[in-house]
């Protein structure tokens, strides 16, 4: 009889039961989450408001650069040279000074002066104002009323389409960069998982009694499925929560609603008119994407990719020295890493060449293909993803196991890529 | 026929031979001893017959049959390098480690407790081993070793850092062991446990069998026709065809040649009036024939 579910349980039983397993579980949600709104709101709140005197001796653009939250533009009529001298004292950032000489049709001339550098937006956002009031100028040169330069400046709106379906990119990015985000995440913390326990067995000399019992492949086996099945655990519970999330928002929504109608008079516990907007329309969004598609598709590109790495960590675990040292994990983690990349590359052009290809290479598809599955992309391309993904697990875990095999009695330093290699030929 | 034989077992490692035609069997009920210097070859040997590794060339037999991969559920192993979960408990880990080797959980769960109640470390069982003193988790690998009753116990290096009451326990264990009918091989360095343990012996050195035999027949093949001759009194004349090699204080040892024997000797220190207290014959200690022998490979 095998002995691989033997194995398997302990894998599973004894790390199951750890905080680590308790606290990942439970905060990932929560870091994910970061992950997803931190960025935005630093974008939003990061910066401080930047003002800006300015200084218009040509008198065309007073009252025609916009403030905007980030950017505040005030005139005035003093002399520039002791403005420079002032600015800061009154509160600037810098001064922007326009000469009398200043034409529309030559636009040169204009200077901005602070002790600071000026920050990438901020000069952006500048330089855009000016422009557009120099248009604006050029424009009523050759006749062109304000009416129908506004008419003119009308921004289109794009809906976009995809086949039948009414498509949402904001929808698609988000979900998109989550599950490719969440893939990243896991791929590194159970491929880790599997190397530190290889690392364990051989440190601990215990590696030699197992071996004595069972076939390293066995046991390189039985730990690489007890820690997917640890994965599938975690996603469970993850799916559940979500679940219980969505459901209770919609309790809410749909009680206050209901609430309102009889006019409740304590008015207590009401949600805010934005949550039950942002339920509504994630609840639109998400109706936009390919929902059974991404849930079948992240598990089974998860447990896919995991196969993969995971072999290969067990491998770098078994060719590590014996004293602990994880110094090999970079082999592995490397193009995990770079997948992401590739995967936010697919998130702008998830139809690109580049896209296509990383999204079917076994070592990239995983983290790439589950970011393009929120973009609808051609079942030919996922199902080939999924074939290839298969051999090229199929084939890794050979490879590995001829090299954890010789590794985890191998005691003391830690062994080469060269030697790897040799192992592999045995 | 014997328990488990090795045919001519060569194993290569790139370009190391670390067994070279190596042969050797081990009688059932016995306990063998496996000696050997550091990277002499043994512990290949041993994962040879455990099955971790497969011979480039050669045959192993076990009971009869020749070696095959379940046959491993017959044997126990404790390797030099000693290792269990540290994070496991004792019990658990004992289980796991005998469902591997083919026991049901239920028995395996009642093997567990009868063995640590035998070891007195009944009261650890809910403990982890990172917990347990050192000679505890030696006492833990031991049991994990035999649990499972094995025909053929491998014990590589069993006494090494062992206190004096453990290592007396778990010899009693072996020898009990054996009674039930276990075949014991031994690998160590230290000669004067073989000497009082096994029966019969193999010494390797750089992938050969310098030496194997019982270790009384290898005494003798080795043994110098040296006699000690402890004597009271003034010594008188010598016999003079017997060479005095040595004279400390009362002793004197002395050699035998050619064709005469002990009782040769014996006889004319009689008739030369040596007041003879005690008469033995000096056998090489196993020590003494392992360094000889390691030595004269080197020259």
């Amino acid at each position: 009889m095998s002995k691989i579910p033997i194995i398997i349980r302990r894998e599973y039983t004894t790390r199951v039961r750890s905080r680590v397993f308790l606290i990942v579980t439970f905060l990932m949600p929560l870091i994910l989450a970061g992950f997803t709104f931190v960025p935005v709101l630093i974008f939003k709140y990061g910066g401080d408001v930047d003002k800006v005197a300015v200084i218009d001796q040509s008198k065309m653009f007073e009252g025609k650069l916009e403030s905007s939250e980030r950017l505040i533009f005030g005139f005035y009529n003093s002399d520039y040279d002791s403005m420079k001298k002032r600015y800061a004292d009154k509160g600037f950032t810098g001064v922007l000074f326009i000469p009398g000489s200043f034409q529309a049709d030559h636009p040169g001339g204009i200077e901005y002066f602070s002790n600071d550098q000026l920050g990438l937006g901020t000069e952006s956002v500048i330089t855009d104002q000016l422009t557009k009031v120099v248009t604006r100028l050029r424009l009523e040169k050759v006749s062109v009323t304000p009416e129908i330069i506004e008419q003119l400046s009308e921004p289109v709106r794009l809906n976009t389409v995809i086949g039948e379906k009414k498509g949402n990119t904001g929808a698609a990015a988000a979900v998109g960069y989550i599950s490719g985000f969440l893939l990243y995440f896991l791929l590194i913390i159970y491929g880790t998982q599997v190397m530190r326990g290889v690392i364990e067995e051989k440190s601990s000399r215990i590696a030699e009694v197992i071996v004595s019992s069972v076939k390293p492949f066995e046991l390189m086996l039985g730990k690489i499925i007890g820690i997917a099945l640890l994965g599938l655990t975690q996603f469970a519970v993850w799916i559940l929560m979500g679940f219980i999330t969505v459901s209770v928002l919609h309790g809410i929504v749909g009680d206050t609603s209901a609430m309102q109608q009889v006019q409740n008079p304590g008015g207590m516990n009401s949600p805010s008119p934005g949550l039950i907007n942002a339920v509504s329309i994630l609840n639109e969004s998400l109706n936009t994407l390919p929902l059974a598609l991404i849930i079948f598709g992240t598990i089974f590109f998860f447990l896919g990719g995991y196969l993969l790495y995971a072999s290969v960590f067990a491998a770098l675990g078994a060719a590590s020295g014996d004293e602990g040292d994880q110094s090999l994990t970079f082999i592995a983690t490397t193009p995990i890493i770079i997948s992401f990349f590739l995967a936010i590359n697919a998130m702008n052009a998830p139809n690109s060449r580049l896209s296509v290809f990383s999204s079917l290479f076994p070592f990239s598809s995983p983290i790439v293909m589950t970011t393009r599955l929120a973009y609808n992309p051609p079942m030919w391309q996922v199902l080939l993803s999924m074939v290839f993904l298969i051999l090229g697990f199929i084939f890794m875990v050979g490879v590995a196991g001829k090299i954890y095999r010789t590794g985890i009695l191998m005691y003391g330093k830690k062994s080469s890529l060269k030697e790897m290699i040799k192992w592999v030929r045995y | 026929m014997p328990f488990l034989s090795l045919q001519n077992i060569h194993k290569n490692f790139a370009a190391t031979h670390a067994l070279d035609g190596v042969s050797f069997d081990v009688e059932q009920q016995s306990v063998f001893g496996m000696l050997g210097p550091n990277g002499a070859g043994k512990t290949t040997a041993i994962r040879i017959i455990t099955t971790i590794l497969k011979p480039d060339s050669g045959e192993v037999i076990f009971n009869g049959h020749r070696l095959r991969e379940n046959h491993v559920e017959e044997m126990g192993y404790m390797p030099e390098e000693r290792g269990l979960y540290k994070k496991m408990k004792v019990w658990e880990q004992l289980v796991y480690l005998a469902q591997l080797k083919g026991l049901t959980q239920r028995d395996a769960k009642k093997k567990v407790f009868e063995w640590m109640e035998k070891f007195g470390i009944r009261d650890w069982w809910n403990k982890k081993i990172q917990e347990l003193s050192k000679g505890m988790s030696q006492k833990v690998q031991f049991i994990a070793t035999i649990l499972h009753e094995p025909k053929l116990i491998i014990l590589d290096e069993p006494f090494s850092g062992l206190d004096p009451v453990n290592s007396r326990l778990i010899e009693e264990v072996i020898q009990e062991l054996r009674e039930k009918g276990a075949t014991i091989i031994f690998s160590t360095h230290r000669m004067e446990q073989v000497e009082e343990i096994c029966e019969s012996i193999i010494l390797i050195n750089k992938g050969h069998v310098v030496l194997n035999g019982r270790v009384a027949d290898i005494k003798q093949q080795f043994k110098k026709h040296e006699y000690r001759v402890h004597y009271a009194g003034t010594l008188p004349r010598l016999p003079e065809h017997f060479p005095l090699i040595r004279q400390v204080d009362h002793v004197l040892v002395m050699k035998v040649d050619g064709l005469s024997t002990g009782n040769d000797l014996l006889r004319e220190l009689i008739n030369h009036e040596v007041q003879v207290i005690s008469f033995n014959e000096i056998l090489p200690t196993l020590n003494e024939i392992f360094i000889g022998q390691v030595e004269e490979q080197k020259s």
